[in-house]
């Protein structure tokens, strides 16, 4: 999948529009950096991982999520304190939002939390093992 | 080296005695992340109980959660990260701005790659280096929950870095002694290796320095007291590169470097934790003019 094609969708699911010196580089990986960084000449990884394959769809992942899903239009879910304290454990969330089957960005207070998987009024986690959290 | 011996010779460099076991009791501290909220915006959404401090984007945190900083909502969004205010200092020193270019030769865990990152806007180019391939890991994974998309990372010997890029801003934080930030590495600590290590952070400074541009500024900093450590690796490039000055830091509650060394390390800073309330440190400021 190519940097215009991750582009559409983004637009197309989210209504994501991004800045012009927001760039991709990679496969089926995609990495996201800034016009800058990608005309550096390294044989280093730059930026940082944007999305990966996930069947036929791309999946955006949760710190591109959190870094640009403040820009989304659409397909995003308010929840509350609690809601996302138990996303940050790793547990499913349910909500009577209505939303178009597949990913959606969730949000508490302003702050973008991460991407779930939506189907029938159910938020499938999709928050990484490393992204937990211990709350008590 | 024994308490007692050890705060007698830490004395000499300080009016007042610092206290080795205040470091227990010094307060913790976050820094709001630039690239995903304001200070402004941060105060209203967080339930942490935090105090400004000098630094507009960082604050002291009062009764920390049990679970620890890292196990809050407001870590798990990248809307903060926990950093001491002196490690703050080098970044805020510095003053990347975006369009700059900037080497971090010694950057993971990557607490000062991402405050220069965020004072950028995910503007211009940082290249992050590290000698420790285990530790570039702690560094992607910052940058990663931080959202920094203008960083690249690298691995190499700091003391034998090479690169055909030059840079106009650069930070040295320089493996130390570690005497300002752990409170038990005086038992093992004694000048000889403070004069070995001094050794690795005189190549690590020349190297940074060799990629420097003209007009551009280099930050050193450590987090130790120790003299062979601190004023002696900055003596040692000025003294061999007649294109180098130390500029003035204006710190709240620093003492100038040791005059011993010549009169312009008035401009250097010590940091000391019974007068900053954060881990000891010491930064200097170099310019290559043109």
């Amino acid at each position: 999948m190519g940097e215009k094609r991750f582009k559409t969708y983004l637009k197309d699911r989210f209504g994501i529009v991004l800045p012009k010196d927001v760039c991709f580089e990679g496969g089926k990986t995609q990495r996201v950096m800034n016009s800058e960084l990608k005309e550096f000449r390294t044989p280093t990884p730059k930026g940082i991982r944007a999305s990966r394959m996930k069947g036929v769809f791309p999946k955006p992942t949760t710190n591109f999520i959190q870094l640009f899903g403040n820009l989304a239009t659409k397909n995003t879910i308010e929840v509350s304190r609690e809601d996302a304290l138990n996303y940050f454990r790793s547990n499913d969330l349910e909500t009577i939002i209505p939303a178009e089957l597949g990913y959606v960005i969730l949000t508490h207070n302003g702050a973008v939390l991460g991407i779930g998987f939506y189907r029938d009024g159910k938020i499938e986690n999709m928050l990484p093992k490393g992204r937990r959290i211990r709350v008590a | 080296m024994e308490k007692q011996e050890y705060l007698s010779w830490l004395s000499s460099y300080t009016d007042a005695e610092p206290c080795t076991d205040s470091q227990t009791h010094l307060p913790y501290y976050i820094r709001a992340n630039l690239l995903k909220t304001t200070p402004e915006e941060y105060l209203k959404w967080t339930k942490l109980k935090v105090i400004p401090t000098f630094l507009p984007y960082a604050f002291r945190v009062e009764d920390p959660p049990d679970s620890g900083l890292g196990n809050t909502i407001d870590y798990a969004t990248g809307w903060m990260t926990t950093q001491s205010l002196s490690s703050m200092l080098p970044p805020h020193i510095l003053n990347p701005m975006p369009g700059d270019r900037v080497l971090d030769i010694c950057a993971a865990p990557g607490s000062k790659t991402t405050q220069c990152a965020a004072l950028m806007h995910n503007k211009g180019i940082i290249l992050a280096n590290d000698k420790n391939k285990g530790r570039i890991s702690a560094l992607v994974n910052n940058l990663e929950r931080l959202g920094v998309i203008n960083t690249t990372t690298m691995n190499q010997d700091g003391g034998r870095f090479t690169t055909s890029h030059k840079f106009n801003k650069i930070i040295v934080d320089a493996p130390c002694s570690g005497l300002g930030s752990n409170e038990s590495a005086h038992t093992w600590w004694d000048e000889l290796y403070s004069r070995n290590i001094s050794a690795l952070q005189t190549a690590i400074l020349r190297r940074a320095y060799s990629v420097l541009e003209p007009g551009g500024t280099l930050i050193y900093s450590t987090c130790t007291y120790s003299p062979d450590e601190n004023e002696q690796p900055v003596f040692r490039i000025l003294e061999n590169n007649p294109d180098a000055r130390l500029e003035k830091l204006d710190i709240p509650n620093s003492e100038p470097g040791l005059n011993e060394f010549g009169s312009e390390f008035k401009n250097a800073a010590r940091i000391y934790p019974h007068k900053f309330n954060s881990e000891g440190f010491f930064v200097a400021k170099i310019r290559k003019v043109d």
